[in-house]
């Protein structure tokens, strides 16, 4: 069964909580009662705040005027406050950039400011954000960063937070037991200080933990007792992500009805709030429940929502496009069935590129940025961790890419060694679906070039055939007649070979041995021998190949002037082997640069990890070697 | 008079094409088709051509395929193809389903006639710029290269793996996997098999 898991768990300190009446009395004190600067300024964060959770619209549009009028009035204070309130509506709204942003300025204000207490919460909440979006390389700088200040200056709520958010952090990288000790040492500090949220907080990671340590009774222990202080503080947010997750904690327990209670809860508040995201959760934990209850038919009706919430988060689509495929498969409409296990592994194909590539961008970038920064004392610790992290995420997200292991087993020592790995791969991913997209190109213009120009060439030189036939050129203009056909059947010829070059139809539909016997059979100089005709093998591998050999020979013809090639091609159902042996002017492997054509080859040999051996000197021909696992 | 039936999706060729085989003399086109079931109809109504002219790439379908169920259908009518392609791999499949001649397009006017007759007396005919794909062999026993024979000389010698690295200033992973492309291709699973069949096949004295 597949369980939806969510990294909406923030740990943020709440802003002191007001009554609706309350807020309605400031906004009449605002509107009616002329107000110093400064008093203006305390009203709006006052309103601000007590909105927070109630209309995070409100919350935007009160922060946002306290921000210009501090800033009218230099007050880099409580520019600092209103930037950090903003940035962290926003982090509710999922709207990051504007949340960075917002935070960022916090961070400059309480700096300019001098006031290290409010730099520790801006970069705190920098940290969560990060969080959120899974970037937790950059996430857990700004947590260990503030972690040892939040001590000093006992800043207790922010201090068990930050210990929240670092628990956090190793339960996503599956760090159990580590998630666990911070927790609960977070735990202790809230109980010993009597802070409500990081207890709420504390308790519905232990929730969250024990949940995946498929501890279902012991999960949904804390979660209820998060859940009560969540609906003592009436905080939506809090409350529609404890009923969620006591939800798909009772679907485990296989406890449908308690589950479906939390579930019309969670789907309730979460269409009154009318956020995106919590929506979106409560359809899904509504399919939870109606799959969990076999009643795929309502089931689905959930599925099908969440599929249209919006298109352009790939990670929601991925949920919902599996959630849909298993709907269908106990409704059992296979098509439809069919249809959205296709798109989740394309979705799940993109996605993996995409976060691969944020996650190994912003690790490199932070890293060559700000290493100078990092404390000498904090390195060790920081080695340690970049290297397990770095290794955690790539394999997470990269579980099923087997030849990422290859590159990682040995190396998990040194973070700098990890860092320059992980350079090398983002290179091979790229590389890999730089391929993918330019086979599919390929294969298209080449078919057009060969069925579509290629064809109409052909009946040209035709009809030309038919005139010569007919005798109707007058001798004179023979010449020239005969000249024009000439070139046109070159033409033809050399369209072919293009359109071949570009993507060589019979490799596709016939596979190497036959392509590249197709393809030698019109070079006289070269002699092709290979083994047994193996059977098919993966298309992107056989492509690499043939590239390498199309390669290796015209290099021979072109450049080394041979008049004799022999193509070797061996292999087994484990690995290939492919030789190319020239009898021609040869070279010193060390001195000559590779032209692009041969570059391209080895980036794409390298990126499918296969091995390539040079052997040549000057007048002695070479042969080169190439290996590759299949 | 020869019947032809012209199956191919481009107009321009079919056009083409009818004249010049009507003006002949020996064969005129009494039927044709732009696609594979369209061609399928039209045997079947009018009963079978003496050769049918099929383009391998059809919009609706594959010649080749196509030309093996004609071929069963009426062994009787000679099949050509005419067609773009000019791989090797496609002459002999078009062989092997039952076609008696291939044309490459670009050749189609100057030797339909020539293919036409040919057929027509009980031989096949494939095009000229063909003969050099056609007649050009593969596959010999086994030969190895330059390099794969020094390491082969070496481990007949009884080297170890190291010490044929540094003998060849190569890399230790390298020499091993010369060793299984070695093994691989002279069909042995441990030194002394390779050496045993390296010398029946006369590789190594």
């Amino acid at each position: 069964m597949k369980k939806i898991v969510w990294i909406a768990f923030i740990c943020l300190s709440p802003f002191p909580l007001l009554a609706h009446t309350d807020i309605d009395s400031l906004i009449n004190v605002l509107n009616t009662q002329v107000q110093t600067n400064d008093g203006e300024i305390q009203l709006y964060w006052d309103i601000a705040t007590g909105y927070w959770n109630k209309d995070i619209e409100k919350t935007l549009l009160f922060a946002g005027k306290g921000l210009d009028l501090s800033e009218k009035a230099h007050d880099n204070l409580w520019a600092a406050r209103f930037s950090r309130i903003l940035g962290f509506s926003y982090i509710h709204k999922n709207e990051n950039d504007s949340s960075l942003y917002h935070l960022k300025n916090a961070v400059e204000f309480a700096i300019k400011a001098k006031d290290r207490r409010e730099e520790n919460i801006a970069t705190v909440y920098m940290g969560s954000l990060y969080l959120s979006q899974g970037k937790y390389e950059p996430a857990l700088n700004c947590f260990m960063g503030a972690l040892p200040s939040l001590e000093d200056l006992a800043q207790h709520e922010q201090y068990a937070n930050t210990l929240i958010n670092i628990a956090t952090i190793y339960k996503q990288l599956y760090h159990i037991e580590k998630a666990l000790a911070y927790a609960n040492q977070a735990l202790a500090v809230a109980g010993k200080y009597s802070l409500i949220y990081p207890e709420m907080a504390g308790l519905e990671l232990m929730g969250d933990i024990y949940y995946e340590k498929r501890q279902f009774n012991r999960a949904v222990s804390y979660m209820l007792k998060a859940y009560e202080i969540s609906r003592r503080q009436q905080d939506n947010p809090r409350i529609i992500t404890n009923t969620q997750m006591l939800a798909n904690a009772y679907c485990a327990l296989e406890e449908y009805d308690e589950a479906e209670k939390y579930a019309n809860e969670c789907l309730e508040l979460a269409s009154t709030f009318g956020n995106k995201l919590h929506e979106f959760m409560g359809w899904s934990v509504m399919w939870n429940v109606r799959f969990g209850q076999k009643r795929y038919k309502e089931s689905e009706r959930y599925a099908s929502k969440m599929w249209e919430a919006d298109s352009s988060r790939l990670d929601w689509a991925l949920n919902a496009a599996l959630n849909l495929c298993y709907s269908n498969i106990f409704m059992k409409n296979a098509r439809e069935a069919g249809y959205f296990l296709d798109k989740y592994t394309d979705i799940k194909n993109q996605l993996t590129g995409k976060e691969l590539n944020n996650s190994l961008a912003a690790v490199e970038v932070k890293y060559e940025t700000e290493k100078k920064q990092i404390r000498i004392t904090a390195l060790e610790e920081e080695r340690k961790l970049y290297a397990g992290l770095g290794i955690a995420i790539v394999t997470a997200l990269l579980a099923g890419s087997g030849f990422l292991f290859y590159y990682y087993r040995s190396q998990r020592r040194i973070a700098e060694q990890h860092i320059k790995q992980l350079g090398q791969e983002k290179e091979l991913i790229a590389a890999r679906s730089a391929l993918y997209a330019e086979k599919a190109e390929r294969e298209m213009l080449a078919r057009d070039l060969h069925d579509g120009v290629g064809a109409m060439l052909s009946v040209v030189k035709n009809n030309m055939d038919v005139m010569k036939s007919y005798s109707i050129i007058e001798n004179a203009e023979a010449g020239y007649f005969h000249k024009a056909l000439d070139v046109l059947d070159k033409s033809i010829t050399e369209l072919r070979r293009v359109a071949h070059h570009i993507m060589p139809a019979t490799l596709i539909d016939k596979g190497l041995i036959i392509a590249l016997d197709d393809f030698y059979r019109s070079i006289p100089e070269v002699e092709f021998h290979y083994t047994e005709a193996g059977s098919r093998f993966d298309a992107e591998k056989e492509l690499v190949l043939y590239r390498c050999a199309y390669e290796l020979v015209n290099n021979a013809l072109r450049h080394a002037a041979a008049s004799r090639i022999d193509v070797h091609l061996t292999m087994n159902e484990k690995t290939v082997y492919l030789s190319v042996v020239d009898n021609g002017c040869g070279f010193d492997p060390h001195a000559v640069s590779m032209g692009m054509g041969m570059n391209n080859m080895f980036a794409r040999l390298s990126a499918f990890g296969g091995r390539i051996d040079i052997y040549s000197e000057p007048g002695k021909g070479s042969e080169v070697n190439i290996e590759l696992d299949l | 008079m020869i019947s032809i039936h012209i199956a191919d999706d481009h107009t321009m060729m079919v056009e083409l094409l009818i004249p010049v085989i009507n003006h002949s003399g020996i064969a005129h086109v009494t039927g044709f088709s732009f696609r594979l079931s369209e061609c399928r109809k039209s045997l079947a109504a009018a009963g079978q051509p003496d050769v049918l002219l099929l383009d391998i790439n059809m919009t609706d379908g594959n010649g080749i395929v196509f030309c093996a169920e004609m071929h069963k259908l009426y062994p009787q009518m000679k099949i050509i193809a005419l067609t773009g392609h000019d791989e090797y791999s496609n002459i002999l499949l078009m062989f092997k389903n039952g076609a008696s001649g291939y044309i490459v397009k670009n050749e189609a006017v100057s030797e339909i006639t020539e293919a036409v007759d040919a057929v027509m007396r009980g031989e096949t005919y494939i095009s000229r710029r063909m003969e050099q794909v056609i007649r050009k062999t593969t596959r010999a026993a086994v030969i190895l290269t330059p390099r794969e024979k020094q390491v082969l000389q070496f481990v007949s010698r009884g080297m170890s793996n190291p010490e044929i690295a540094r003998q060849l200033n190569v890399e230790l992973s390298t020499v091993s996997s010369f060793r299984k492309k070695l093994n691989l291709k002279l069909k042995a699973s441990n030194p002394v098999e390779l050496v045993n069949n390296a010398h029946k096949e006369g590789l190594i004295e």
